[in-house]
């Protein structure tokens, strides 16, 4: 006679079958995912950007293991086609929901394609300066001078406006500087031009340049204008400033400190004092 | 007539030459640097500075006696494996040099000239094998060839006689010298303001009474504002220095890049 299994214990089987088969399923998967993951890093990381790299290789691992992990589902006895119906239904719901994230996501894409900045660049975005750390599918993560972490959504990026100050090689060094009104012109912007002229940090080209801004209320504004490699900016726009103050200093140039001068009602003639010595009493 | 600078008979055996260093410290002068190098059971330290001297440097290689001046820039080079002498050799600059003759040349249309350019040398100080440090002779400054906005390259800036009569030059053993035949083929005025030497694709070789690299041929269009330069071939000298890209004899590059 076959013997009749009772059903309970059948299902019970089963179900712990299916459970053990849906787990290893799920554990293959995920080591797959690791491994395929490991090898497309290893062979493209020469040949495309980092970011690139971290999305494509997350993109693969996700792919890879939701592959697994469908044909776990398969296997534990549930119907797709109702887990799909199902999905189309949240989508939609998700979707509303998810609309800022799928902004994210869809100006994430648009930034990668336009690049108008990779890793490493220095981004000013409104009151944030930065240096970008990671560019990912939703957001683009900066890293502050003073590190700070700020996180940027892709979209505010997209809608907004922000400075790449990394993204030529070169960048011009503007020194401001006021000088009194007693002194030679001429003798100051050639003494502030052969400060650069010595420095072989500033490039010889685009030829440095020195003008005079405006009359201030307490000087004369000059701006002195160099060019140097980005990577050296802070460093020789540093040095430039204690050069310019030694060589003021050395050449008795005047930088007035903010002033005000007070006339009795015609320029040439100041103010009478007189000392009064006090009687005693 | 500008008087000839003397050089010393040995300047090529110098370059192959090597020097054993163990307690007295060698000092190098060539050009404005000034470098000595000490060493010691675990690490070679080399001491170094530049001071601007004009066509009046030093080129000379000689060991101390006494313990050397300290100079502001200190390098350690520590090995496994110490080795017990060292050899110094010429290199060109790691950039293009950007050469600006001290006032401007004008070379009408569909003519040609030969300049002579020199430009300064790179010393590598080679301890062995791989391990070697380089330093310029002029501590040349930073330039920029080409756009502002990326379409260029980074260059040394420096200033040139560019002689057009050989019997001008001032032939110092640390400056390398190159032919550069500029072909106006255009019908316009040229101004030569600046000149690019692609030193990174010369090679180095020995000339009659200082080094020299191949000759450059220009051809430069001022109206449509292209120029290409051919790196010419040298025979008969030998070779000292590889160059240190690879080109294949043409440079062809936008007019801003090369000429000015």
């Amino acid at each position: 006679m076959n013997e009749i299994i009772p059903a309970t214990d059948a299902e019970a089987t089963l179900t712990l079958a299916s459970f053990l088969r849906a787990a290893i399923i799920v554990l293959a998967g995920w080591f797959a995912a690791k491994v395929a993951t490991r090898i497309f890093k290893s062979s493209f990381r020469f040949k495309i950007s980092t970011h690139h790299l971290a999305m494509w290789g997350r993109l693969l691992y996700y792919g890879i293991f939701a592959l697994f992990a469908v044909t776990a589902i398969h296997q534990l006895g549930f119907d797709l086609s109702v887990l799909l119906g199902a999905a189309g239904i949240l989508t939609v719901a998700i979707g509303f929901a998810s609309q800022t994230s799928a902004s994210n996501l869809i100006s994430g894409l648009f930034l990668l394609g336009e690049k108008p900045f990779v890793v490493g660049d220095v981004l000013r975005v409104e009151n944030d300066t930065g240096e970008v750390i990671s560019i990912d599918l939703l957001s683009v993560k900066l890293r502050t001078f003073d590190y700070l972490y700020v996180r940027i959504p892709n979209e505010v990026l997209i809608k907004t406006k922000f400075v790449n100050l990394t993204k030529f090689p070169i960048r011009r060094i503007d020194i401001h500087v006021g000088v009194a009104y007693k002194e030679n012109l001429d003798e100051v912007v050639k003494l502030l031009l052969s400060i650069v002229n010595e420095e072989p940090r500033c490039l010889e080209e685009p030829k440095p340049f020195c003008i005079v801004n405006t009359f201030g209320t307490s000087s004369v504004d000059l701006q002195l204008s160099t060019w140097g490699r980005k990577e050296l900016y802070r460093e020789l726009r540093s040095d430039l400033n204690k050069a310019v103050k030694a060589a003021f200093d050395k050449h008795d140039i005047e930088i007035p400190f903010p002033h005000v001068s007070l006339y009795s009602g015609s320029r040439t003639s100041p103010l009478p004092i007189t000392q009064v010595e006090q009687k005693s009493s | 007539m500008i008087e000839q600078k003397k050089t010393t008979s040995s300047n090529f055996d110098f370059w192959s030459k090597s020097w054993p260093v163990d307690d007295k410290p060698l000092s190098i002068n060539i050009g404005d640097l000034s470098l000595t190098i000490s060493r010691s059971d675990y690490e070679w330290k080399l001491n170094y500075r530049w001071q601007k001297l004009g066509n009046e440097g030093a080129f000379n290689c000689d060991f101390l006696a006494k313990k050397p001046e300290e100079y502001t820039n200190t390098d350690r080079v520590a090995m496994e494996s110490m080795s017990q002498s060292l050899t110094i050799s010429p290199k060109l600059a790691d950039r293009p040099v950007v050469t600006r003759p001290y006032s401007p040349l004008i070379i009408p249309g569909k003519n040609r000239i030969v300049l002579r350019v020199s430009t300064p040398l790179w010393i590598s100080v080679n301890f062995s094998g791989d391990v070697s440090r380089e330093f310029p002779v002029i501590k040349l400054s930073d330039t920029w060839m080409g756009q502002p906005s990326g379409a260029g390259e980074l260059c040394y800036g420096a200033f040139t006689h560019a002689q057009l009569d050989e019997k001008l030059l001032l032939k110092l053993p640390y400056r390398a010298l190159t032919p550069v035949t500029l072909h106006n083929t255009g019908d316009k005025m040229l101004t030569l303001e600046r000149l690019s030497i692609p030193a990174p694709y010369l090679t180095l070789y020995e000339g009659a009474t200082q080094l020299v690299t191949e000759p450059i041929t220009i051809e430069v269009d001022p109206i449509n504002l292209t120029s290409n330069a051919h790196i010419g071939k040298l025979t008969g000298n030998a070779q000292v220095a590889a160059p240190r890209l690879k080109s294949d004899g043409v440079l062809a590059n936008t007019f801003q890049n090369l000429f000015a």
